[in-house]
């Protein structure tokens, strides 16, 4: 699901449940942005660390890799990256997870509460800022 | 002997035969000086006048010298066993002697029997090497170890002065003791309870349930206890505080695993419900102008209804929360018009797609609200819910907001079915459905049971009116900014605000219950 557009921002999505991340492939290719998806949480944490992406959509259950551990090592590990981060997730966390997780990311939504569109919405502010 | 001129100390084991001796000796003495006395008396009136006089006076001195000396063996000999006894209990005692202990082979001790006594004096020294501890003691502190309970004493200064194995109370290697209980888990900390009781009352106790141990970073170790403390002022044996602490963890894991199941079974849920929402959404936006009217309307439909599904699954996430303990919330300042914003479209939405109108009277100079933005969306989402369900078709939805008091309140009206008064009551119980409406009205019954923990969460309250056959007019309020922004934590937790609302006992009560 790449874009030749060299101009458009650059998304990486981690998300393990392929409709969705498929769904979100479609929407935000629509919208306008390059956009890579991956399906495993160690593969995703190598891409997010090497690909310079300007945002990564970032699942929490995932295969190999937990999105927590992924944003932590992400951000507050040994060498952070600059990528702007959303959680994308359907899983309801403890108050204190929750909070963690959003002190560290750009914002933190649950996928089954958001449109595709509501999202694109929310990356183009976070991008904006 | 001058131990005892004190009067404090005790005496001494070794005083003891020294003691009996010398008064027995000058009983002995007394009495001999006696007898020789008559004896000489009487023989003088008999015989008459003696001479030379010095001659009778030094046989009645030497008369009394050969009496104490007789008087001195003949004692010795008969205390011999008691002196032996003596220099035994001295010996097992352990009380510093000069004397030495008696000799177990002189043969003599078998012939009078004293070897037995020897025997048992010696043997008693086995049984109980600490003779200062009473077998009432050891019996007591088995007690305290055989208990299923954990218990720590604490002194003025709230120092752990005695527990017994079970106490969740750790001691490092500088004897540092320290109560593993994460007591931020109910908001209110065994300090802060201390402080307040040591202030203002002789005797307190209180419970607290559901308490979990400080177990970082390791949350399968994890213990939960309930906690019972009692505390009494100036207590005189030194504790002040006492702390039982029983250990609950095998009857909270079902409730544990339970609301890992619903937080598992959402996740599963609200993937499908994703994928639905998000292609709609999609096709929406791709099939502008292609639709006809009646077919805009069919994906109007199915967005509602997915919409709708996403907020079901939301409720019984929060349900399932709220049973274990009171929402803990964030409050921010927030205008309510903010709020309605977000949710406006939506809700229109769902109106329209059941031919219900929403009409909007929210005043425009409202004072900020402190709120927990998801959730009221999640309560005003609720009400409108219910009032499109339960109102006619072609009906009008009316939201208002006033001032009332400290509080902005929030109002939902329909004019719809209407609720009978005497089923008002139950109406924000788990599960709860109008009787009538339960077979024509989907719903999951939690809607106004969570909308109602959401509202008194904020230190707020949420009340119906209802006329059966002329609809609904459902309030809830939310605290002014200005109001409470002093009771709002560092982190804005509503912690402090619902423990102000004792006029709630509903949720008092049932976080005592179920927390």
């Amino acid at each position: 699901m790449e874009q030749t557009n060299p101009a458009a921002k650059r998304i990486l999505i981690i998300e393990d449940d392929h409709f969705i991340g498929e769904m979100y492939g479609q929407a935000l290719t629509f919208a306008g942005f390059n956009v890579e998806w991956t399906a495993d949480g160690e593969r995703g944490l190598l891409a997010a660390q090497q690909g310079q992406f300007d945002l990564i959509l970032l699942d929490i259950m995932l295969p190999g890799r937990m999105g927590n551990e992924i944003l932590h090592e992400l951000k507050a590990g040994p060498h952070p990256i600059n990528s702007r981060i959303i959680v994308t997730t359907n899983f309801e966390q403890d108050k204190e997870s929750r909070a963690i997780m959003e002190s560290l990311a750009d914002a933190y939504l649950i996928k089954a509460d958001i449109t595709p569109r509501r999202l694109v919405e929310i990356i183009r502010s976070v991008l904006s800022t | 002997m001058s131990e005892r001129r004190d009067g404090m100390a005790l005496p001494r084991l070794s005083d003891f035969y020294a003691n009996l001796f010398s008064r027995s000796w000058l009983l002995f003495l007394l009495s001999e000086i006696i007898v020789i006395a008559i004896v000489v008396t009487v023989f003088g009136f008999i015989v008459g006048r003696v001479n030379p006089e010095s001659a009778f006076m030094i046989t009645i001195i030497a008369l009394i010298l050969i009496q104490s000396f007789v008087s001195y063996m003949l004692l010795r000999y008969t205390l011999k066993p008691t002196e032996i006894i003596m220099r035994a209990l001295i010996q097992v005692s352990g009380e510093p002697s000069t004397q030495s202990p008696p000799d177990r082979k002189d043969p003599s001790f078998k012939k009078d029997g004293l070897d037995h006594v020897l025997d048992i004096i010696y043997a008693r020294e086995h049984i109980a090497p600490s003779e200062t501890r009473h077998p009432a003691d050891d019996f007591r502190i088995k007690i305290l170890e055989t208990l299923p309970i954990g218990m720590i004493a604490l002194d003025r200064d709230n120092r752990v002065i005695a527990k017994n194995s079970r106490a969740p109370v750790t001691v490092d290697e500088n004897h540092v003791t320290e109560i593993q209980l994460d007591f931020s888990t109910v908001g209110d900390s065994l300090s802060e309870w201390l402080a307040q009781v040591a202030g203002n009352q002789i005797s307190a106790e209180k419970v607290w349930t559901r308490i979990p141990n400080v177990a970082p970073g390791n949350t399968t170790e994890r213990r939960i206890f309930d906690v019972i403390a009692h505390y009494k002022k100036d207590a005189p044996t030194g504790i002040e505080t006492i702390l039982i602490t029983v250990d609950r963890t095998a009857e909270y894991a079902d409730e544990e695993a339970n609301l890992d199941f619903i937080a598992l079974a959402a996740h599963e849920l609200r993937g499908p419900v994703t994928v639905i929402r998000g292609y709609l959404d999609i096709l929406d936006e791709q099939l502008v102008g292609q639709l006809s009217g009646e077919q805009h309307q069919l994906i109007d439909r199915l967005n509602v209804s997915a919409k709708r599904l996403a907020s079901y699954i939301s409720n019984i996430l929060n349900a399932s929360r709220y049973d274990r303990k009171h929402l803990q919330l964030t409050l921010k300042e927030t205008s309510l018009a903010s709020i309605i914003d977000d949710i406006k479209d939506d809700l229109e939405l769902r109106a329209r797609t059941l031919n219900r109108q929403i009409v909007w009277q929210i005043p425009a100079n409202l004072p900020t609200v402190a709120a927990d933005q998801s959730s009221i969306d999640e309560v005003i989402s609720n009400l409108i819910d219910n009032a499109i369900k339960y109102s006619h078709d072609g009906g009008n939805i009316e939201v208002g907001a006033a001032i009332d008091d400290k509080f902005v309140a929030i109002s939902v009206r329909d004019h719809g079915i209407g609720i009978p008064e005497n089923v008002a009551s139950g109406l924000f119980s788990k599960f709860y459905r109008s009787h009538r409406s339960r077979d024509a009205i989907s719903g999951t019954g939690l809607g106004l049971y969570i909308s109602r923990a959401i509202v008194e969460s904020h230190g707020g309250n949420i009340e119906v009116e209802s006329r059966e056959g002329e609809g609904s007019l459902f309030t809830f309020t939310l605290p002014i900014y200005a109001s409470v922004s002093d009771k709002l934590a560092g982190d804005n937790s509503n912690a402090q605000l619902i423990n102000d609302t004792s006029q709630n006992g509903w949720i008092n009560n049932h976080s005592r219950v179920k927390k």
